[in-house]
């Protein structure tokens, strides 16, 4: 049978137009003229070399959000609150009357490796050498192994919460104000163990969506589970969209285990729950959840059975003035509502600055150096409405802690924060009731 | 008796590849209801009927999309990437007239059929039929309905936005017989979705018009020598194909949700139904559909769950490699 | 320091940038080559180059975080175990039609991607690869060629100061393209080269002139997943991690998107196409539209479509390629 693609007429010769061949070297040429001129003049765009005189700072902070793909819906408030920063760092600087210049230069990473890398690259371009980003874990691996680190540009994420970004091999040049997912699963651990009077001998059964959220969080927790003496019986990994999920339900479900625990989000959990009420093995209250499904939406969504009685984590809010300044500034400024990452973007651009000042220079490599005690203990405390006391005092040489609005903000040597609360809520009466605050600290 | 050129004894082996050749569809079955069987004694008859109850939802799904698909490649020879994104398309008038409008689903349901439909319809008049008189190729038919594919899906994530949205459908009640649980859209899904497939089987098989379909996918220009106005068939093909994409489209919106990548993740499956069945015949399409959901489904008796979608494409890929034109499909020239 | 998103003579010359996109347009190019082997010179349409990418990059990783293979070794033995798949789905499927064969190595490329999400234990899932981190000091998959590329920077800084980190992965990626194209177009002129040919023009006749046609198929297969395997690691490289995602279908339509637009049947092409589709998409990232940021992608995506759709009713013969080569026979 003649294959469908085939000429119609026998016979035509191989034609490799004479022209091409001009094209392409023409166009090589070209690209090689256009990287010999870019490299000339672009020493300006290198790193950025502010800080020259005492005082004098040109800094240029990236910030990379997700304006389309998956994570979507957190982007623009992430690039509102970026924005905000600026502003709050620009009106400190004129109140305490230093020669600085702040630009913030905003990129969408789409929520995947290869835009966050593009999106990156385009940030440090335009002159960044302190970027706030990626949200998604596998996207902030690349960038951070791929360009930041590389190009010794810093960079802290506000959203990635992989247990495995701690042990990156970064030079110091990556840090997070998001906490680590292992911290979520100890404070977890932890109540259950309360819950239940102790974890020994308890068979548990996790089901956990297959992304890197659910199966990152499912092995770690595991772990954690079995340290206390429980056993895991099953771990079932299931795909976000599918049209049912009664296999699933039954296999969570099979071996009837002491309690659950499920690791997902809302608009998958609406179908997985009923069909785990269905299996007449499956009590809502007998299961634990993670800060993925407590949503005050849950009950309307998944019905009052598939969510009675869960009890889980959430990231809780430290008390004090500044998350209520923030979350004043943020109601009042024009944009999109608030979001799950706005404050962590925010601290984030308020860290690279403070960095910069104290590390009197606008180099990635010399702000990391100064980041670490810039946001910790000893020093006195400032938060972001205190910012022109702090240029003041970093000016002067002194050290300082910065009170973020997402978290006091004390980072380890891994540039993980070493401490985080959590909320402890229920679902009660068709709502997400708080019945705790645990506070965690890295071992 | 003539003697004939010494003839080998014929072996049980060579007997069942040509009983194979004559009735594939009943080796098929035969094969699927031996693994059945198999699956019955070794996980018990509750779980293996729960399991295909589960993959008739899927597989009803399935069963509409490839119908549509396998139709207009049987006329046009049109391998239709965009055929997902009709899908999806449905899904958002559905949401278009059930959400935004606040009617009722079955509302939404017309709706999403008519539009998926007339969308068909439109595109057949601009850009199939002129590439038809131009004498497009095959392979520049099937980047064009890639470049369709990229269009459509974009439209619609320009207008609704990328984030995920949900029909007005009730996902917790559900519904118990012979021991089988069913949630209550799952069964509404089942029972429409069989519904409007017996309807289309019985249309393509014993209508007017289901005949000229099926005389125009034997032999286009034969049909038109013979006096069928074959334009009309064909504008008529397009706008079944789109209603039945645009349902299943508005059905697998219900049981998950509403996303520009919906149809998209269908398409292969769908694929996948519409070469098993023997590519340009709608029985097969149907049948493959279905059995193809029910297969992924009872899969998961043996596989964990999450690798149910891998286990449907394996089946397709292994199927091709026994009998490429499929279950179904006429031993063509390969 | 001017406006950074404006569309300046600046934005031009944003070199770091411009070498990432020109380091994808690489990736593309070589992926396509192979895609330009299969269905501009064999006649076979396969859309499972993604799937020999993905293949290719993770075979590398696991040998090197997994089985502890040296960098420089897992490289050639990546590349024979994705030739090896891609005999091993050629086999049973090259006898297929043209439109089935479409189809299986869409799904097979499918498969491919699911197996690496989902064989967790072997692939990370969806946690990805990039470094082992038992053990005292963590491994990364690309710390050889980390070594290398640092080498190569080291030397160029003795004609240009703060050279461009991504330079050496640029000149091996378009190192590559250059030597594809140049080795690709001579092997057409051989009497190998016009059996496939013949293949494509009329498998029939060339059977009937005692070719074996599967076994000429098999080799074309072969040799596009030699450098798909060969993308698969420069993207790897590039993007510092390897995951399911990066190897979705769509990289296969962009692919026939380059393939297209360059023109079939025509390798230089291949190179111009791709360094063009990316250009143009990441260009849009300096141009600012008074609309948001996804109805501006929702945008890009669309423009894609429209120009694929473009191309083949108005020039489907792309930029270099013959009218004939993209109509039907039959």
């Amino acid at each position: 049978m003649v294959c469908p693609c085939s000429l119609g007429r026998p016979g035509v010769k191989e034609n490799l137009v004479k022209r091409p061949g001009l094209v392409l070297a023409a166009t090589v040429t070209a690209l090689v003229l256009a990287l010999g001129v870019a490299a000339c003049g672009d020493d300006d765009d290198d790193g950025g070399g502010g800080g020259g005189e005492a005082g004098q700072l040109d800094l240029t902070i990236g910030n990379l959000v997700p304006l389309t793909g998956d994570l979507a819906p957190y982007g623009p408030a992430g690039q509102k609150a970026g924005e905000l920063a600026v502003k709050e760092i620009d009106a400190a600087i004129k109140q305490a009357g230093v020669d600085q210049t702040v630009e913030l230069a905003t990129e969408d990473g789409a929520s995947d490796d290869q835009g966050g890398v593009q999106a990156a690259r385009k940030l440090i371009a335009d002159g960044a050498t302190c970027i706030s980003g990626d949200y998604a874990s596998t996207a902030t691996v690349a960038v951070a192994r791929s360009v930041t680190v590389p190009e010794g540009v810093l960079l802290i994420s506000p959203a990635s919460t992989a247990d495995a970004l701690s042990d990156l091999d970064d030079d110091g040049l990556f840090t997070r104000t998001a906490p680590p997912d292992g911290l979520q699963g100890r404070a977890l651990a932890d109540r259950m163990e309360q819950e239940l009077g102790g974890l020994k001998g308890k068979t548990i059964n996790i089901g956990a969506r297959n992304d890197l959220y659910g199966t990152g969080f499912a092995d770690s927790l595991e772990v954690e589970l079995e340290e206390r003496g429980a056993t895991v019986a099953e771990k079932v990994i299931y795909d976000p969209e599918q049209p049912s999920y009664n296999a699933e339900a039954t296999q969570i479900t099979s071996g009837n285990p002491d309690n659950f625990v499920i690791i997902d989000f809302p608009e998958t959990f609406a179908k997985l729950g009923p069909a785990l009420v269905r299996t007449g093995n499956w009590e809502a209250s007998k299961t634990f959840i993670t800060d993925g499904l407590s949503s005050t939406e849950l009950p309307e969504e998944a019905g009052g059975e598939a969510t009675e009685g869960m009890l889980g984590t959430a990231p809780g809010a430290f008390a004090g003035d500044a998350p209520d300044a923030f979350d004043q500034l943020y109601k009042q400024a024009p944009g999109p509502a608030r979001n799950l990452f706005d404050s962590t973007t925010f601290d984030d651009v308020i860290l690279c600055y403070l960095a910069a000042v104290a590390a009197g220079s606008s180099d990635g490599a010399e702000m990391a150096d100064a980041i670490v005690d810039v946001t910790g203990p000893p020093g006195p405390k400032y938060t972001f409405e205190q910012l022109p006391q702090a240029i003041e005092a970093l000016e002067k040489g002194e050290d300082i802690d910065y009170e973020g609005v997402s978290g006091p903000i004390d980072w380890d040597e891994n540039g993980d924060l070493s401490r985080y609360i959590y909320n402890i809520s229920e679902f009660k009466g068709g709502k997400l009731v708080k019945v705790d605050t645990v506070e965690v600290t890295a071992e | 008796m003539e003697a004939s050129t010494a003839q080998a004894e014929s072996t049980p082996g060579e007997l069942f590849r040509e009983f194979a050749r004559e009735r594939p569809a009943a080796v098929a079955f035969g094969v699927i209801a031996l693994i059945v069987l198999a699956l019955v004694a070794a996980r018990g008859l509750h779980d293996v009927a729960q399991a295909s109850l589960n993959g008739l939802t899927l597989g009803v799904i399935y069963a509409l999309g490839a119908v549509g698909l396998t139709l207009v490649y049987g006329i046009l020879r049109l391998v239709n990437f965009a055929h997902g994104d009709f899908l999806t398309f449905g899904a958002y008038m559905a949401y278009l007239v059930n959400v935004t409008w606040g009617m009722p689903l079955a509302a939404g349901i017309f709706f999403a059929m008519a539009t998926t439909a007339l969308l068909g319809l439109f595109f057949e008049r601009t850009m199939w039929r002129p590439m038809r008189a131009k004498g497009a190729g095959f392979l520049q038919l099937i980047l064009m309905s890639i470049g369709l594919a990229f269009v459509i899906r974009s439209a619609i994530q320009w207008f609704w936005g990328s984030e995920i949205r949900t029909l007005d459908v009730d996902v917790t009640d559900s519904v118990t017989f012979l021991g089988l649980r069913i949630g209550q859209t799952e069964l509404l899904v089942v029972l429409v979705g069989l519904a409007v497939l017996v309807a289309t089987g019985l249309i393509v098989r014993f209508s007017l018009l289901g005949k000229r379909m099926r005389a125009l996918s034997d032999d286009l220009d034969l049909a038109e020598t013979a006096g069928i106005d074959t334009r009309r068939v064909i504008l008529y093909t397009w706008l079944f194909a789109g209603a039945l994409a645009g349902l299943a489209g508005v059905l697998s919106g219900a049981l998950t949700n509403l996303r520009p990548e919906l149809g998209f993740e269908l398409l292969l499956p769908i694929f996948a139904a519409v070469i098993l069945g023997g590519i340009g015949n709608p029985f097969g399409a149907l049948t493959a559909g279905l059995v193809l959901g029910v297969v992924i489904e009872l899969s998961t008796l043996v596989v964990e769950p999450r690798w149910k979608v891998t286990f449907g494409f394996v089946a397709l890929i292994v199927a091709l490699v026994i009998r490429p034109q499929g279950i179904f499909g006429r031993a063509r020239a390969v | 320091m001017s406006l950074p998103s404006a569309f300046t003579l600046e934005a031009f010359t944003n070199l770091g940038f411009w070498s990432g996109v020109l380091v994808v347009a690489g990736i593309y190019a070589v992926v396509t080559l192979g895609l330009q082997l299969n269905v501009g010179y064999t006649g076979i349409i396969n859309f499972g180059q993604a799937g020999f990418m993905a293949v290719g990059g993770y075979s590398m990783a696991i040998l090197v975080l997994e089985a502890g293979f040296s960098f420089w070794l897992a490289l050639p033995a990546a590349v024979l175990i994705t030739m090896g798949f891609g005999v091993l789905i050629g086999l049973p499927s090259l006898r297929l039609r043209a439109d089935y064969f479409a189809i299986v190595t869409l799904a097979t490329a499918e498969v491919v991607r699911l197996v690496a999400q989902n064989a967790r234990d072997l692939t990370g899932g969806n946690k990805g690869l990039y470094c082992d981190f038992e053990g005292g000091s963590p491994v990364c998959f690309d710390d050889s060629w980390r070594s290398v590329s640092d080498s190569i920077l080291g030397f160029v800084e003795n004609f240009w100061s703060d050279p461009e980190p991504l330079l050496p992965l640029l000149l091996v990626v378009w190192a590559t393209v250059a030597i594809g194209i140049v080795v690709l177009s001579y092997v057409q002129g051989t009497p190998w080269g016009r059996v496939l040919r013949a293949i494509r023009e009329d498998e029939d006749a060339a059977r009937a002139l005692g070719k074996n046609t599967l076994l000429y198929k098999l080799q074309s297969l072969a040799i596009s997943a030699l450098l798909g395997a060969l993308a698969g690691f420069f993207l790897a490289l590039f993007l510092a991690t390897i995951h399911p995602d990066d190897y979705e279908p769509i990289v296969t339509f962009f692919a026939f998107g380059v393939l297209i637009l360059g023109g079939l049947a025509s390798y230089k092409g291949v190179a111009v196409g791709a360094v063009l589709l990316w250009t143009l998409l990441e260009g849009t990232r300096f141009v600012e539209l008074p609309i948001s940021e996804e109805k501006t992608a929702a945008l890009r995506f669309a423009i894609v479509g429209a120009v694929l759709i473009g191309l083949m009713a108005l020039r489907p013969q792309g930029m270099f390629g013959k009218r004939e080569e993209m109509v039907l026979g039959d």
